[in-house]
Order: C-alpha cells, then structure tokens, then sequence
C-alpha cells in the first residue's frame, strides 16, 4: 500500500509543478492554455537533441532545455496570442487557438520524427528505498522542483516589483494599465516564467518515460483537473489539487481494474466541483470578464 | 493569285512525318502496379511501420532494377492509418483503392483491419493482416494474415517456459486495453493455462501511458514468477520493462514480437530474466534484409515478405496472361499453402489464417539470440 502513496506522490507533485505555470498564465492573462503541452514537447525534444545528438552532458543539457521551455513559452505568446489578448478577444477564441497549436504541435512531430518513444537513458535511473518503496531521482527531482518553484513564485511574487506587477495584471489589467504598468512586458514575462516551469518539469519526465508527440497530453490535462479541484486563489490550491488527484490515479487501482485509472481521477474532479465549485481554495470564479 | 495559308512547307513536313512515325513510337511508360502500406502515428505501431516499409523497399527496388512485372514497375502507396484510426484509415485507404489503384495492401491494428473488412471485400483488395487478432480474418474473404493470431503467438513462449523454465508456476498479464490487448490476455490464459501455468494478476493500461507503476505495484502482489507484456511494443514495452525493474520485479518478463527492436536489445535491463517470441529470419535471407531487422525491427522482413509473395505471384500471373488484380492475386495466394520466402517460412491457409515460423530469443550483448525455433505447425 505504501507504493500506491508514495508513487501517488511523485505523480502529484510532477501534476502541480505543471498546475503551476498553468495557473500563473490562467491568473494572469485570463486564459486556459492548451498549447502548455506544446511546451512541454519543446522542452521534452530539446532535452533528447541535446543529449542524444550534440552529446552535452546531463548538466548542461537539462538547464538549456529548461531555458527552451521558457523561450517557446514567449515565441507563442509573441508570435500568437498577443494579437488576440490585446483585442481583448472571448475566451473560447483562446481556448481554441491554444487547443489548435497544441494539436498541430503533436501532429507535426509525429511527421518529422514520427510517434515513436525515444529516451536517452537507457538504464535504470539511481534510485533509493524510500519506507519500503523504490523512488528514482527523476521522481525525487520533480518533487523538490515543485517545492522549489512554489517558494520561488511566492518569493517573486511578494518580494519583487515585476512580480508585483503581474500581480497587478491578474488582479486588474485595466487600472495596471492605467498605472503605467507595460501590460505586454507582464505577459510575456508571464509565458516565460511559465514556459521554464514547463520545461523544469519535462526533463526529468522524458528522463523517466522517454518522449514521443501525445508524451505531454495527460500531465497537461492532469494540471488543469488540478488546478479546477484547487481553486486559483493561491499556489496552494493547484499542488493540493494535483497531490489528490495523484493519490486517486494510484489508489484507482489498488482494488479494481486498472482501466477504471482515468474515470475515478476524474470523477474526483466531477465530485469536487459539484461539492466546491470554486475549488477547495477558492479562487476559481475569478475570470476577469472572459467567459 | 497565290494564297498563304501561313504554315510553311517544313512544317507541314514535319507534322505529316510525326503522324507516320507514330505507330513505330515506344508506348507511353505502363502503369504501375501499385500496393498499399499502411503508416502509423500511433507510438506503438510508429517504429514497426518504417521497419516494414524499408523492408518492402528492398523488394520493389530489386524488380523494378529487372524492369519490373511484364515491364510494370513496382510502386508502394503510403496509407495514413493516423494513431490506428478506423474512420482515417478508411479514408486513406479508399484514396489508394480510388486513385493510386492499389491490388495489395499491408495494414495492422484490430479494429482499423475489422472496420475496413467490407471495403476490402467491395474492392477486391488483398489485405495482408499483421494484426494478432482472431477475428480479423473471420470478417473478410480478402484478408490474410501474415502474422500469426494471438494464441499462435503466445504459444511457443508458453511451451518454451513449460520445458525449459520449470520454475515458473505463476504469470502476471500487462496489457493494453484494446481488442488487441484483450485477446493476448485470453491467449496467456489459454496457453499458459494449458501447461499448469496459473495467471494470478492482470492489469491494463490505456494505449502510450506515461507511467505504469500503478499497474506493475498491482500484478506485483500477486507475487507471479513472470509477467507476461501484453503491450503493442516500442516505446510502451520499454517502459514496462524499466518500469517493472524499477519497482524491484526481478523474475522473467515475457513478450511478444512487438518487443523485437534495437531499442529493446540496447536495454542492459534485458540481458537477464527476458524472453520474447519474433520472427525468425532464415540465415540465407538477404544481408540488407538482416541488417534492417538488426537496426531498425525485426518487422522488416515481414515488410519485405510482403513484397516478395505479391511480386512472386503477379509474375506468375503475367506468365500466365492472367490480369494482375486483387482477386486474382487473392485465388493463387489461397493455393499455395506452404510458402518459403528469403527470409521465412509460411503455411497459408483458405480462411485466411497463416502459421509462420517463429523464434524464443532472448538478449546478449546487445543482440537479440535464437534459443529455440518453431516452423510452422510444430506447435498445433
């Protein structure tokens, strides 16, 4: 029973290091975002050329990937989703663009590389014996990355004057702007921070599992289930929501079959939304105007 | 008073000259002979696609350097079958029947082969089946298949364990929860049963998993001596494998022919306590054909046998003066029986089932190694 908790674990906290950049973006700019998973492939790709085809080591490799991440976070919000922000375009149009890139993202790797799953460890990863139960150092990693990059948000945000400013951004875009506050310059810092948690959080994945196209479609699903069962009031509320649904995805088969995995994690979302439907933290019915 | 009519005498002369020269022209290049190849995104089935077109490559390039059948080139047609999509297939497929005029056609997956079942037998297309499962040649008169049905397949590592693994008494089943991953499950239950085997556990996963621990911590309880991986192959097997010995699972892991890949053989993790059952590809195939299967599958010369017995019969159909067509092709492949390709052996049977000659192999050095071969019907 141990393996079901501790793996349960590991999995939520990989979920929320997602949920995190997820609902940075959501918080600020108003927006579900799809195309996260297209940076997370981006990331996920980067880290294989890297290691497989220039031959860096794991060192370098992985906070170059890291800084993909970040980059392509920015490409997509410069190269799509300024236009229909500034237009103050209808969520839906925005939800739809971001589901669009993400699917052409998926496709168009499949083309170039095809679907095949490739790794670059092709070993056993180091591991230790955590109460009984094996834990890898992929599986430790995204746990002290989770805890890391939720001190580190909290730090930019309560201690900085552009996080401050974003803030502002998330809280009332118009009065930031009226402020002076470069709405453009808070967004794409916002699609940079978020890219890098993107980005964090696929190395040590494609380090675990390897990485194929449709790699990063349930972790990014995964996030936003979470950050739904959360709430958005604080960082809290989507690493909650990510460690429950964690916890549900691994004890979902504990005594039925293991297809019934997807339809209790989710019905966990139905059960919380029907119970809370701002989330267990709150915060969810905070949409500045989109919906 | 003279008229100009504009077109001067040498040009008359010349149109006239072209019209008598005409019938002594070559013909225009004949039309080619076309035959389909399904190509999937499917992670799984993504690996052993290229495998089998590469191999078919080797076939086509070959007769057509001869100057193909009764001077008609060898053409293979890409069939998108997206991640093992029925409705897409069916489109892809009913583009190659319509415009590329496809006889033959190679493809996989249960439910795009049973969905597709009638368009194969509205149009006379042979479907070659490399499909595992049962069901598939029982829907369509013009499917045969070239690989082996579930029970055939799980069969020989079934005995193999039985005679040559004495201390395994329990297996566990991983497998994918699709029709394929349906029938393995009912084959290890069969096959294994059959030889006093029990299976304690099974679990299911959804087609490209990101994470099986939940399943292997499962089947791992029930304490079995093997786990059987009832998976598609590529990306998803070597996750159960490192997965399994990740969480400590240090008895036998079983598989099928999905797991005959490099990327499988490259694993340190399977040079102990791994066995699979694949195709066997005789030592006097073709040195390009056995490189192919080294390095990228061993589906390779499945890709290939594909080719050589659609080029053998459609020759012997030209020779004939019998019409290349799928139905014919379809009538000669039904009386052949016993088959012997460069690579392999088969037994092709009327309803469209096939034995074929597979191998028990397991890792070393970073290469697969033939422990024991089954022809086909030494394991009826």
């Amino acid at each position: 029973m141990m393996a079901y908790f501790i793996n349960g674990l590991a999995l939520g906290f990989n979920v929320g290091l997602l949920a995190f950049g997820l609902a940075l973006i959501w918080r600020t700019a108003g927006m579900i975002d799809f195309s996260y998973g297209s940076v997370f492939l981006a990331a996920g790709y980067a880290v294989l050329f890297f290691r497989n085809v220039l031959d860096w080591p794991l060192w370098i490799a992985a906070p170059a990937a890291v800084l993909v991440g970040g980059a392509t976070g920015m490409a997509l919000y410069a190269g799509f989703y300024r236009h229909f922000l500034r237009r103050r375009a209808p969520l839906f149009i925005l939800v739809l663009l971001s589901l669009a890139i993400f699917t052409v993202t998926e496709n168009g790797l499949a083309i170039i590389f095809s679907a095949q799953r490739f790794y670059f460890i092709h070993d056993l990863l180091p591991g230790w014996t955590v109460f009984g139960v094996r834990v890898n150092a992929a599986q430790l990693s995204k746990i002290g990355l989770a805890l890391l990059v939720m001190v580190g948000l909290w730090w930019y945000f309560a201690r900085t004057r552009s996080g401050s400013a974003i803030l502002a951004v998330a809280d009332n875009r118009q009065l930031a702007q009226a402020v002076g506050i470069d709405i453009d310059w808070a967004y794409l810092r916002v699609f940079g921070i978020s890219g890098l948690i993107a980005g964090a959080a696929a190395v040590p994945t494609v380090a675990e599992i390897g990485v194929d196209p449709f790699v990063g479609f349930l972790p990014v699903f995964l996030a936003l289930a979470s950050i739904i069962v959360g709430g958005l009031r604080d960082l809290r509320g989507p690493l909650i929501g990510a460690l429950v649904l964690g916890q549900a995805f691994h004890w979902a088969v504990w005594k039925i079959p293991a297809s019934w995995q997807e339809l209790v994690a989710y019905g966990v979302v139905i059960i919380v939304l029907m119970a809370r439907p701002e989330g267990l933290f709150g915060g969810m019915q905070k949409f500045h105007g989109r919906t | 008073m003279r008229v100009r009519t504009g077109v001067s005498p040498r040009t008359i002369a010349l149109l006239l000259g072209l019209l008598l020269a005409m019938p002594f022209l070559p013909a225009g290049a004949q039309e080619p002979i076309a035959l389909g190849m399904c190509q999937s995104t499917a992670p799984g089935p993504a690996k052993f696609a290229q495998a089998m077109w590469k191999g078919a490559e080797l076939v086509v390039q070959d007769v057509n350097a001869k100057g193909g059948i009764s001077g008609r080139k060898l053409q293979l047609v890409p069939i998108d079958i997206g991640k093992n999509d029925p409705a897409l297939a069916r489109q892809s497929m009913q583009k190659a029947i319509s415009y590329d005029k496809i006889v033959s056609l190679l493809c996989w997956g249960s439910n795009v082969m049973l969905q597709n079942g009638p368009l194969f037998d509205e149009n006379k297309v042979v479907a070659y089946a490399m499909s595992l499962s049962a069901r598939v040649p029982q829907e369509s008169k013009y499917v045969q298949q070239l690989e082996v049905v579930t029970t055939l397949v799980v069969r020989p590592v079934a005995e193999y364990v039985r005679q040559r693994l004495p201390n395994v008494k329990k297996v566990a089943v991983l497998y994918v929860d699709y029709e394929f991953g349906y029938e393995m499950v009912k084959a290890v239950e069969t096959e294994f049963g059959r030889r006093g085997i029990a299976v304690v556990a099974k679990a299911s996963h959804p087609i490209a998993p990101p994470d099986l621990r939940a399943q292997l911590t499962n089947l791992m309880q029930s304490r079995p001596d093997a786990i059987y991986i009832a998976n598609i192959g590529g990306g998803e097997m070597v996750l159960a494998i490192r997965t399994a010995r990740e969480l400590g699972f240090n008895g036998l892991l079983l598989t099928h022919t999905g797991g005959d890949a490099p990327d499988i053989y490259s694993m340190k993790l399977t040079e102990k306590n791994f066995i699979l059952d694949a195709h066997v590809i005789l030592d006097d195939a073709p040195g390009a054909l056995k490189q192919l299967a080294s390095n990228v599958h061993g589906y390779a010369g499945s890709g290939f046998d594909f080719a050589w017995i659609n080029q053998t019969i459609m020759a012997a159909l030209a020779k004939e003066g019998k019409p290349i067509t799928g139905e014919a092709i379809l009538a000669k492949l039904r009386t052949l029986g016993h088959v012997r390709t460069p690579a392999t052996e088969y037994q092709f049977f009327p309803d469209g089932t096939t034995q074929r000659t597979l191998g028990i192999f397991d890792v070393q050095k970073g290469q697969r190694h033939l422990l024991q071969i089954y022809r086909p019907g030494e394991l009826k």
